[in-house]
């Protein structure tokens, strides 16, 4: 019967030639591997805990005679981007975009990389880690660039990938821990700990003591990266810091701004303290209506959403917001440049900034590699290297080296004052590092 | 003797037409009972009631004597039971020994997914090349054995529903209006397809018609129905001569 | 409280007005609208435009969205598609809306420009102004959809009481046919109903936009959560629409009250999924529920309505085509797949391998809808289902990953006996929608279990070993691909060519002849249907092997699966080629547009498979059978007429 009927026999010559095939092109051993070398060290995916890393890294020259990555010419250094572009998570990360093109058009109107010209090709990850790991395999395979820019909350789906070729990655972590996991990976706050069961800052905790919150509502959307952040917050509230959570919602689904329910829930519960996860739209649409709903809260604290627009929200005075990078009303060089190059009708707000830090930190990256010949290897060993890291300007000295690994202790808040952003605490905020 | 199928005071509503009223009539085993009535009467929608596709307000369906009026048409299908329909139901895109193959496979209990998937399942049983031949034969459909019936004309449609309902190795068959549609030279075909049937299988047949002719020259026993009742029951020459037949379904007396 | 009853009475107002229109244009043409819920995008987003692009007053801008642009978008509709629709068989009707349903949000983002609308404009103020009422806070947005769902209740009942023309609705709405006889012009009055139901479509999409923001999903969303109530209402009943959506809002705004959620702790562990599962899924619980209570009701109903036309046509099995006619194609497909990983490079290599597994998944639809004649749509459900499960032997279980994907597989056969063998009797549109609230349900408690989902990252899958040859290599992976599509392939048309093959033909074409040969119907649909199933969890097992990840919420939601079946029906739903094809462009033609191209024309993948099945209506056997069998049908024809002739 098989081997009667055409479909049988075409089936039949179709496995035929197939495990031929298949024997043909198996992995014996090694497969396929990018042209680069791995980066000298590797913390790998399960990170050591103990500090220093990064102990025996020593500066690394550029090779003699030069042996140039893919993605960069005589004339061009070709950057990837990966971003939310369509989706509910687009308005969080797009504008972002912007930024970076600005801080590239700068880097290359002042000819900073030399004779090289960046070129910037942004791809849309629609936040779908499955998406954000072809987009990923795009980049690197066929459009053959030399980094990437992840500003994106599904990092992770290209983030081994992106470790095991060797590509040097800049951007916004995002609450994700790959950033302080893999060290190809570069952002100037580093999300978490390595192992968050065990160390994390009790800077939400000694914040909320200055300005005086005790009972939290905490707030977040389904999505992952804002459950865990509100849950990271939650594990800090420890006994005997005098803070309790009485509301607890991480049901909200990306882009509602329905929140009677929640807007009940926390009228009841007491709170005097609003903290939220969820995207900039939805936290000052709830924040809105809780003060239309007659909640009176001592603090409202969201993670983002730092933007004009902001203000002219009816309930929004009063709310802290929390900037990984000094306020621009605090008029800090880096913004003076960023206002400069930005286009007229662009946006100024946090992310947009965040792309331009980003830009900026790979531009650093560069040069630390050598103008002359960069290479990605090298890019990422000395990178890391770079103590007193200000990001030209923008916030208060790092080690790229020491911070790794760790939760970033200090945060930098302004508050809704009058409807304007009135920098706080004179200075970044820091919590101090608790172990269990 | 109890009749193979019998029929008791069945009734049928659609909303408040009563399209059958308290009908009762019975088909002996071996012979060819008879339903004539003008269109409208009822007889289609009886025949949904004793195949089991449509239940009746009140009355019973009998077989051999067992109620049988709860049963699925499947049910009654193993009992024996097979029907044609007025509007042809044919299996557009099978062959025409395709619908006799399943017809007997159904009926002998063949059907076992394992084997099926492994291609096992499209071997023919022992004996069922020859049954299903047979029955070809007695309906002379020998030479389009192999065409989709979705392609043939109403008459050989026609007949391939009876050759289906004989596959399936019945005891009665139920045919419903089965030379609708056929002409002169068809419906004598026909005519003596049913016969060799009683004669050569001696299946019981019960008969609704049009062609009052046809029914009175096969049939051992006529009931005639009109709106929904019976009017008349008897043998074919008691029909003949009946004066209410004769107003209601031919008009006046000629 | 009272603030949960405001917010669910602001909910069941929307659900309202969109149920109502879907219930109007059903029953006055028997066309299931699955498109409404990207019809209310689109005029969402054609409101938008007037608003914002061309700087009109937003009340005039929403005015004419509803009373203008929608009755046109509804006429045309009607006209074009809708129309020819009516006489069309049931799972045909079916998969056009569907088709529209895929292919209507890129063309709205096309036509107007947009890709993504960030703002959340309405027709009312922005801000909102706020009163308060009672003790509870209302914004003008919510205001504006407890006024017009009023308004619109009041206006049908007058409509459709007082006035001549809402008579002649009436009627046809309730017997088409007889209203025809009785002179009524049933296809003005279908037109009629069309502009009306496209336009309280408009209306639902223009009062959700401030509410919830212009993303196409929040659209369709709300109303497949409508769908349910659309069910409450048996389909025909408007004061059982509204009443049933009042229902479903009250319920899902009530459900997130304190004394709920003590209720619930009480019988549920903490944190349990059914907890954070919970409020979207009601309209999907109430969906099922109703079905089954239902089932005597709607059998009748069905079995009158749908008979018209038979199941999905298809082309014949057996016919008299000379075997090198047949082969020729087959064959040069073979060739193209076996060639397929030397003629591309590294990246396309991943992509065709993706494309392969999805085909597997595919010939599932060969089986339940080609073969078994029903419209499925949670195969992608069984396929996720399958792919945690394998993610969860191989990675958790330390399984080898190639018995742990047939082991899922084996897993998910009963659940897909569960969801059929209620649903079987209720006809094709009640069996759709009951695999609708199925993939919603799971969607919404089991992919997003946090043992599933890992903070969106999913869980690893290694790829598999036999002996010493390992598939971790794109191309090796992918022949091992072809292999497995050549089994199953050769199992799908063993089924078809044997004796269930035979009894699934029959009850295809005709369920009284099959019932009353002795074939339980209810049996043959089951095998299909669960055979189908483990064919989709091989297909998803496959797929996540590929992508070494198990991502379900993200790749095997029910929203890809309306994609999924609008891509294969425009193949050829019933031929294994047709299944092979469709997996392998789902996977490719997106990637080749998003390498070479940007912007708005990323959005013309999806929109071609949208358009590919509405052309259903016209073509109703797929690109694949066309191109083959045209002219050997006609040939054939003529073959077997010379025969019976003679």
């Amino acid at each position: 019967m098989l081997r009667r009927t055409p479909s049988g026999r075409l089936a039949v010559a179709l496995i035929a030639s197939a495990v031929v095939l298949a024997g043909c092109s198996n992995d014996k051993g090694s497969s396929t591997t990018s042209a680069s070398t791995n980066p000298p060290t590797s913390v790998g995916s399960s990170a050591a805990a103990a500090a220093g890393p990064f102990d025996n890294l020593k500066h690394m020259d550029a090779p003699n005679p030069c042996k140039l990555d893919p993605g960069v010419s005589a004339t061009e250094i070709k950057v990837g981007g990966i971003a939310p572009e369509t989706g509910p998570q687009a308005v969080s990360f797009k504008p972002a975009e912007d930024g970076v093109k600005a801080r590239f058009a700068k880097a290359n109107s002042e000819n900073e990389l030399g004779a090289r010209k960046l070129t910037y090709l942004p791809k849309d990850d629609a936040s779908d880690a499955a998406r954000n790991s072809e987009v990923a395999r795009q980049l690197v395979e066929s459009d053959n660039v030399f980094s990437v820019m992840e500003i994106s909350d599904k990092s992770t789906g290209s983030a081994q990938y992106l470790h095991d070729k060797g590509i040097p990655v800049t951007g916004w972590h995002v609450g994700v821990p790959a950033w302080g996991q893999l060290a190809n990976m570069f952002t100037f706050r580093q999300p978490a700990s390595a192992t968050p069961q065990s160390e994390y800052t009790d800077r939400t905790v000694q914040l909320l003591h200055k300005i005086g919150g005790t009972k939290v509502a905490l707030v977040a959307g389904v999505n992952q990266s804002s459950v865990s952040y509100v849950e990271r917050i939650e594990k800090t509230f420890k006994p005997g810091t005098g803070i309790s959570v009485v509301y607890k919602s991480t049901d909200t689904q990306p882009g509602s701004t329905e929140f009677t329910p929640i807007v009940q829930r926390v009228k009841e519960s007491g709170a005097d303290t609003l903290i939220t996860g969820m995207d900039f739209l939805q936290n000052t649409a709830l924040s809105d209506q809780l003060s239309r709903a007659g909640v009176k809260l001592a603090a409202v604290v969201f993670p983002g959403g730092y933007d004009k627009r902001v203000l002219k929200i009816a309930g929004i005075e009063g709310a802290l917001f929390g900037l990984e990078f000094i306020p621009f009303e605090s008029n800090p060089p880096a913004y003076a440049e960023f206002d400069k190059w930005m286009p007229k009708d662009a946006a100024r707000n946090q992310v947009t900034y965040i792309g331009w830090l980003s830009a900026e930190m790979l531009i650093r990256g560069i040069k630390e590699a050598g103008v002359d010949c960069p290479t990605r290897a090298v890019l990422i060993n000395n990178l890391r290297l770079v103590k007193g890291y200000t990001g030209n300007g923008a916030f208060d000295p790092i080690d790229l080296a020491d911070g790794f690994g760790h939760e970033f202790k200090c945060v930098y808040y302004v508050k809704v004052v009058n409807a304007a952003f009135v920098p706080q605490f004179g200075g970044q905020f820091c919590g101090t590092p608790v172990k269990l | 003797m109890t009749a193979l199928l019998a029929v008791e005071e069945v009734s049928v509503r659609f909303g408040g037409v009563h399209a059958l009223r308290s009908v009762s009539l019975e088909v002996a085993a071996g012979r060819v009972a008879g339903l004539i009535g003008p269109n409208g009467a009822g007889k289609s929608t009886l025949f949904d009631v004793v195949s089991g596709l449509r239940a009746p307000a009140t009355g019973r369906v009998l077989m051999d004597g067992r109620d049988i009026t709860g049963s699925s048409p499947q049910a009654r299908a193993r009992l024996g039971m097979a029907r044609t329909f007025q509007r042809l139901e044919l299996f557009g895109e099978l062959t025409v020994r395709q619908h006799l193959v399943v017809a007997h496979r159904v009926r002998h209990r063949q059907a076992r997914l394992a084997l099926d998937l492994l291609g096992l399942g499209s071997r023919p049983r022992p004996g069922e090349d020859d049954a299903v031949d047979g029955v070809l034969d007695l309906l002379g459909l020998g030479s389009i054995a192999g065409a989709p019936a979705r392609a043939l004309p109403i008459g050989t449609g026609r007949l391939v529903e009876v050759a289906r309902a004989v596959a399936t190795e019945p005891r009665v068959i139920l045919l419903d209006e089965p030379s609708s549609g056929l002409d002169g030279a068809e419906t004598e075909r026909l005519a003596a397809v049913l016969g060799r049937l009683r004669a050569e299988r001696a299946v019981a047949l019960l008969l609704v018609e049009h062609n009052v002719d046809l029914v009175l020259s096969l049939a051992d026993r006529v009931t005639v129905v009109d709106f929904g009742a019976v009017i008349a029951d008897g043998t074919p020459d008691d029909i003949r001569a009946d004066q209410a037949v004769q107003r209601a379904y031919l008009g006046a007396a000629p | 409280m009272s603030a949960y009853l405001v917010g669910g009475l602001v909910l069941g107002g929307i659900y309202a007005i969109a149920t109502v229109g879907l219930v109007l244009t059903y029953r006055s043409s028997r066309v299931f609208n699955f498109a409404h819920g990207a019809i209310a995008y689109f005029l969402a987003i054609t409101f938008h435009w007037l608003a914002v692009d061309q700087g009109w007053p937003r009340l005039t801008a929403g005015l004419f969205t509803i009373l203008v642009a929608g009755p046109v978008l509804g006429v045309i509709l009607w006209a074009v598609l809708f129309r020819r629709l009516a006489h069309a068989p049931a799972s045909v009707r079916l998969v056009s809306t569907v088709g529209l349903w895929v292919a209507l949000p890129p063309i709205a983002r096309v036509v107007y420009g947009h890709r993504e609308i960030f703002d959340r404009l309405g027709m009312g103020p922005s801000p909102a102004r706020t009163w308060k009422i009672t003790g509870v806070v209302v914004d003008s947005n919510q205001i504006a959809v407890l006024v017009s769902a009023l308004v619109v209740a009041a206006l049908l009942a007058v409509l459709l009481r007082t006035t001549a023309w809402g008579l002649s609705v009436r009627a046809t709405v309730d017997n088409p046919m007889m209203a025809g006889i009785a002179g009524i012009d049933t296809e003005r009055v279908t037109a009629g109903a069309w502009m009306l139901g496209v336009a309280l479509a408009g209306l639902a999409g223009v009062l959700l936009a401030p509410l919830r923001g212009y993303q196409d999903f929040q659209f369709t969303l709300l109303v497949i959560a409508a769908f349910a109530a659309v069910v409450i209402a048996r389909m025909s009943s408007l004061v059982l629409a509204f009443g049933g959506s009042i229902l479903i809002g009250m319920l899902q705004s009530l459900s997130q009250s304190k004394q709920a959620e003590d209720l619930l702790t009480h019988i549920l562990p903490k944190d349990s999924i059914i907890l954070k599962g919970l409020v979207p899924s009601i309209p999907f619980v109430l969906m099922l529920v109703f079905l089954l209570l239902y089932r005597g009701l709607a059998r009748e109903q069905f079995l009158v309505d749908e008979r018209a036309g038979d199941a999905v046509p298809l082309d014949p099995v057996v016919g008299d085509r000379s075997l090198f006619r047949r082969l020729a194609p087959l064959a040069v497909l073979l060739a193209v797949v076996v060639a397929l990983p030397y003629l591309v490079s590294g990246l396309w290599q991943a992509v065709v391998a993706k494309g392969l597994a999805l085909s597997i998944a595919f010939l599932s639809y060969t089986v339940v809808t080609g073969e078994g004649g029903m419209i499925s749509l949670c195969q992608v459900t069984f396929a996720g289902i399958a792919g945690a499960l394998t993610a969860r032997f191989a990675t958790g279980a330390g399984m080898a990953t190639l018995p742990a994907v047939l082991l899922a597989a084996l897993i998910v056969v009963p659940f897909g006996l569960l969801v059929a063998l209620p649903s079987l009797r209720l006809g094709d549109l009640y069996l759709a929608l009951a695999t609708l609230a199925f993939a919603e349900l799971v969607e919404n408690m089991y992919f997003q279990l946090q043992s599933v989902n890992q903070f969106d990252s999913g869980v690893a899958v290694p790829r598999p070993r036999i002996g010493p040859i390992g598939f971790s290599g794109d191309r090796a992976f992918y022949y091992l691909l072809v292999v497995l599509f050549a089994v199953v392939a050769l199992l799908v048309v063993n089924v078809r060519r044997s004796t269930t093959g035979l009894t699934l033909a029959a009850v295809r074409s005709s369920e009284p002849a099959a019932a009353t040969l002795g074939i339980s119907i209810i049996r043959a649909k089951l095998v299909a249907f669960g055979l189908s199933a483990f064919i989709a969890g091989l297909g998803g097992g496959l797929y996540v092997t590929y992508a070494q990840r198990s991502l379900p919420y993200v790749s095997f939601n029910a929203l890809i699966g309306i994609v999924w079946l609008a891509v294969v029906v425009t193949w050829g739903i019933r031929s294994v080629p047709g299944a092979l094809l469709a997996g392998l462009s789902f996977a490719v033609i997106p990637h080749f547009f998003s390498e070479h191209f940007s912007g708005g024309w990323l959005e013309l993948p999806t929109m071609l498979f949208g358009l590919g099945a509405i052309g259903l209506a016209r073509r109703p056997r797929g690109i694949v059978h066309d191109v083959t069998h045209r002219r050997r049908q006609r040939a054939a024809a003529r073959a077997t007429a010379a025969k019976v002739a003679t």
